[in-house]
């Protein structure tokens, strides 16, 4: 399904996309909440370079963590984008379980972070705020 | 005025640091930024915003912003203010400032600006008419010691190389990282030219990554960069690889410098620096034999170190040898006539009368000749105790961070030898706390701008929110101590308010202020200066009047260390590095810090772990420590307890510390007096210290 791709030769770890996620996402400023976009160290096995990349959401096609979930906290919507619902989230972190890639993540009250794929603004045209935000072009919407 | 009126979409300009990025602001019907996206804007701008600009709503409407005027009511330092009327704050600084030239002297006023550089020209308008020629600035630390490399080799207006990415063939890029550091518009030029097949010479001690883009890493020990690049020069000479035509025609002190850098072969540069010979001479040979080649640097990082003007010098001669400056996909390339701004920040000076009684030009005879407009302010702890040349009472500050300079807590102790402090600023900052008077400033996106872009069009970019609180401009701020001391600001005192300073900006435009708010997507100058070629950049203003490869300048100063040649003075030799054996590089670029400035913003803070010490797996091995844990850093004159970060980025036998951090800032463990003779710039990026397990010895 589509998701966000970050290709990891352009990527310059400049973690832009972490904090632009948070501004499209999370309206309060007076804290410091998870971002749904998760940034990793990785070391260059050429140089020993450490610098970040990043990753969200793969959105599978058959989701593991849609089937897990026993509270409706995570739906499919019609771009086939799937959606954290936090409301309904009830902590039980099955999900996480589920989930192959390290996916979902659980903020201070244990709910639910993940990437929604931006999926309101890609039903407007618009790209992922990730996807404008980043300098290096490093990443895209795939199909 | 302001785009305040209805909610949707407005322009700002991001005043995070001094990139100018065009945002969009998504407003409520209230006028209060909902959210922050990078203005999409081809050529110029594509959305894409650095990690500091996308926390810039977090950074706008931060707690600690200063919303009022205050007055100090507790002991000083204490932070104990209440809030006053602009008219009582405005009229109690003005009678402080009357006060102490009436009793002691004009120049026993100090004024300060940090890092904004838009009202620079002003605040020296401004000393000038009170009559005091103690002026200075956050370059005190930053760029200028640069400048005054430049400006010793090319003259005066020739400040930082600028290289010509969109047409060289190759790239020396000496301690830069443009991909965590400066406008996003600057990595991207890097990337273009990386992409391009642009061959890249990084020289950094670390591993980033820009250095990863290129096709040779140089990794010198920091400090040592002027031996790397006398090596260089060597090698050019030695293979035959530079340009004689132009050494012959545009040169001077040619024969001088040839013989001393034949005292560089590779070998011992290799032994100073650590770079092997064979990089060393690969790198002169792929720098001088792809012409066009052109130089990248920074700011700060060559120039913190004790050797730093004469080490970047050095670097910079490398461009002469190979005729890279003045020439296209050089530096200082030929192009098209910008339009001019008055006295807009670059390219104006206002000599200062009395500058020959300063604070600063008997211990930094350079930087009076090189920087006339400003004192250097790096013994600032002292003028404010009353050891310099005249004591000083009083200070007028725009955004000072003593912070940025080594020994803060000297530079707090020294507070209380003022009479009077006034600081104006965004926010309650550490500095602020030790103010008699705080005055609330308007951030970028509180006021309206004028936008160059690119070679040929001027933007009037107004104001997207109103400022918040009672936040004022601080040419309103000029301007209203300038009407309460009896004079007015600009050329023929005309600049009352910030209107009038943009109407000013723009007199050699041939535009007025009302065409460019209708028309905002821009509008080309009716004036603008011709298009410069070589020969006009080669018709350089030095000494002799051709470019210096001994300057006339330094050498004219027959001070200790102010040699006309770049002579290498190597730091270890003046640091106990039995005691302190690890050498300490401070300020090297993590994307998310930005000085003292971001800290205080929790979703760039929560990215990771800071302050940490960060450490080669291979020193912290040797040292048996792990990562996470708690560490002793210590050097000749303090120590901080620091979590470590296992780093195999750092060169190994170098730790590096970001700056900054209030209590846990490194600056407080960097000797006042470290500094380079010329420039006064501390020798953040090559220092010494230890490193111990917290609780127990060092194995």
């Amino acid at each position: 399904m589509s998701h966000v791709i970050c290709d990891k030769e352009r990527c310059t770890g400049c973690l832009a996309c972490v904090v632009a996620c948070l501004e499209e996402h999370h309206a309060a400023l007076g804290d410091a909440p998870l971002s749904p976009r998760i940034h990793e160290k990785r070391t260059s096995p050429r140089t020993g370079m450490v610098c970040y990349t990043t990753r969200s959401c793969l959105h599978c096609a058959d989701a593991p963590c849609l089937s897990a979930c026993p509270a409706g906290a995570l739906v499919r919507d019609e771009l086939g984008f799937v959606l954290p619902v936090r409301e309904n989230c009830v902590g039980c972190r099955r999900c996480a379980q589920a989930c192959p890639h390290g996916v979902p993540r659980f903020d201070g009250e244990g709910k639910l972070v993940k990437c929604d794929g931006c999926a309101d603004r890609v039903a407007r045209g618009l790209e992922p705020a990730c996807v404008r935000v980043c300098a290096a072009g490093a990443l895209r919407l795939s199909d | 005025m302001s785009q305040k009126s209805a909610p949707g979409v407005r322009r700002g300009i991001c005043g995070l640091c001094g990139g100018t990025c065009l945002v969009d602001l998504h407003c409520d019907e209230t006028g209060t930024i909902t959210k922050v996206e990078g203005a999409k804007e081809p050529p110029f701008s594509s959305g894409a915003l650095c990690v500091k600009g996308a926390a810039l709503r977090q950074a706008t409407y931060h707690p600690d912003r200063l919303l009022y005027p205050m007055k100090r009511v507790g002991p000083r330092g204490s932070g104990e203010f209440v809030r006053i009327s602009w008219d009582e704050a405005l009229d109690t600084a003005a009678e402080q400032l009357r006060r102490s030239r009436d009793r002691y002297g004009a120049k026993s006023t100090l004024l300060y600006v940090g890092h904004p550089k838009w009202f620079r020209t002003y605040l020296n308008d401004f000393a000038n008419q009170y009559g005091t020629p103690n002026v200075g600035t956050e370059s005190s630390s930053c760029a200028y010691a640069l400048m005054m490399a430049s400006q010793s080799c090319f003259g005066r207006g020739v400040r930082m190389p600028q290289p010509d990415l969109a047409h060289c063939k190759t790239l020396l890029i000496w301690g830069v990282n443009p991909l965590h550091s400066g406008a996003p518009d600057r990595a991207k030029a890097y990337l273009k030219a990386v992409e391009r097949g642009v061959k890249v010479i990084a020289v950094d001690p670390r591993c980033t990554p820009t250095t990863e883009r290129a096709a040779l890493h140089l990794r010198p020990i920091p400090g040592t960069d002027g031996a790397l690049a006398l090596a260089m020069a060597n090698v050019i000479l030695a293979e035959d690889l530079w340009d004689h035509e132009y050494v012959e025609q545009y040169t001077t002190g040619f024969e001088a410098y040839r013989e001393y850098v034949q005292t560089f072969p590779p070998e011992r540069a290799e032994a100073i620096t650590g770079v092997p010979a064979a990089d060393i001479i690969a790198a002169a040979r792929l720098f001088a034999q792809d012409a066009p080649n052109a130089l990248q640097m920074s700011a700060s990082p060559v120039v913190h170190n004790i050797n730093g003007v004469q080490n970047s010098r050095a670097i910079l001669m490398l461009a002469v040898l190979t005729g890279s400056f003045g020439r296209p996909g050089g530096i200082q390339a030929p192009g098209p006539g910008r339009p001019m701004l008055k006295w807009d920040f670059m390219g104006t000076r206002l000599p200062r009368p009395l500058a020959d009684e300063d604070l600063s030009h008997t211990q930094f005879p350079a930087w009076a000749q090189l920087t006339p407009q400003e004192i250097q302010v790096i013994r600032i702890a002292d003028y404010l105790e009353g050891k310099g040349d005249s004591p000083i009472y009083t200070l007028l500050s725009f955004g000072m961070n003593h912070h940025m300079w080594p020994r803060p807590d000297h530079i707090e102790k020294a507070f209380s030898s003022l009479d009077f402090f006034i600081n104006a600023d965004l926010y309650r900052t550490p500095t602020s706390e030790y103010a008699d008077l705080l005055l609330p400033v308007c951030s970028s996106l509180e006021r309206e701008q004028i936008l160059v872009q690119g070679p040929g069009l001027l933007r009037d970019v107004e104001a997207p929110i109103a400022p918040l609180g009672e936040a004022r401009t601080d040419i309103d701020i000029l301007a209203g101590l300038a009407q309460r001391l009896g004079f007015s600001l600009g050329d023929g005192g005309t600049v009352h308010s910030y209107e009038d300073y943009l109407r000013t900006l723009l007199e050699p435009t041939g535009r007025t202020l009302e065409e460019l708010r209708a028309h905002p997507e821009g509008l080309p100058p009716a004036h603008t200066p011709p298009a410069r070629t070589s020969e006009d950049i080669l018709n350089v203003h030095t000494p002799s009047g051709k470019i210096e490869f001994v300057s006339g300048v330094l050498e004219a100063c027959g001070a200790p260390f102010h040699e006309g040649l770049p002579v290498y003075h190597d730091f270890r030799e003046t640091l106990p590095l039995e005691e302190y054996p690890l050498l300490l590089s401070t300020g090297c670029r993590k994307p998310q810090l930005f000085h003292s400035r971001t800290y205080r913003l929790p979703w760039l803070r929560a990215l990771e772990p800071a302050p940490v010490v960060d450490v080669h797996p291979e020193d912290a091995q040797r040292l048996g420590l792990k990562d996470g844990e708690m560490a002793v850093l210590s050097t000749p004159v303090g120590s901080l307890e620091l979590p470590v970060n296992l780093d195999s980025s750092c060169l190994p036998g170098v730790v590096n510390v970001y700056h900054g951090a209030g209590d846990l800032d490194v600056n407080l463990l960097v000797d006042e007096t470290y500094l380079d003779p010329i420039s006064g710039f501390p020798g953040y990026k090559s220092y010494c210290c230890k490193l111990e397990k917290k609780g127990g010895a060092a194995q």
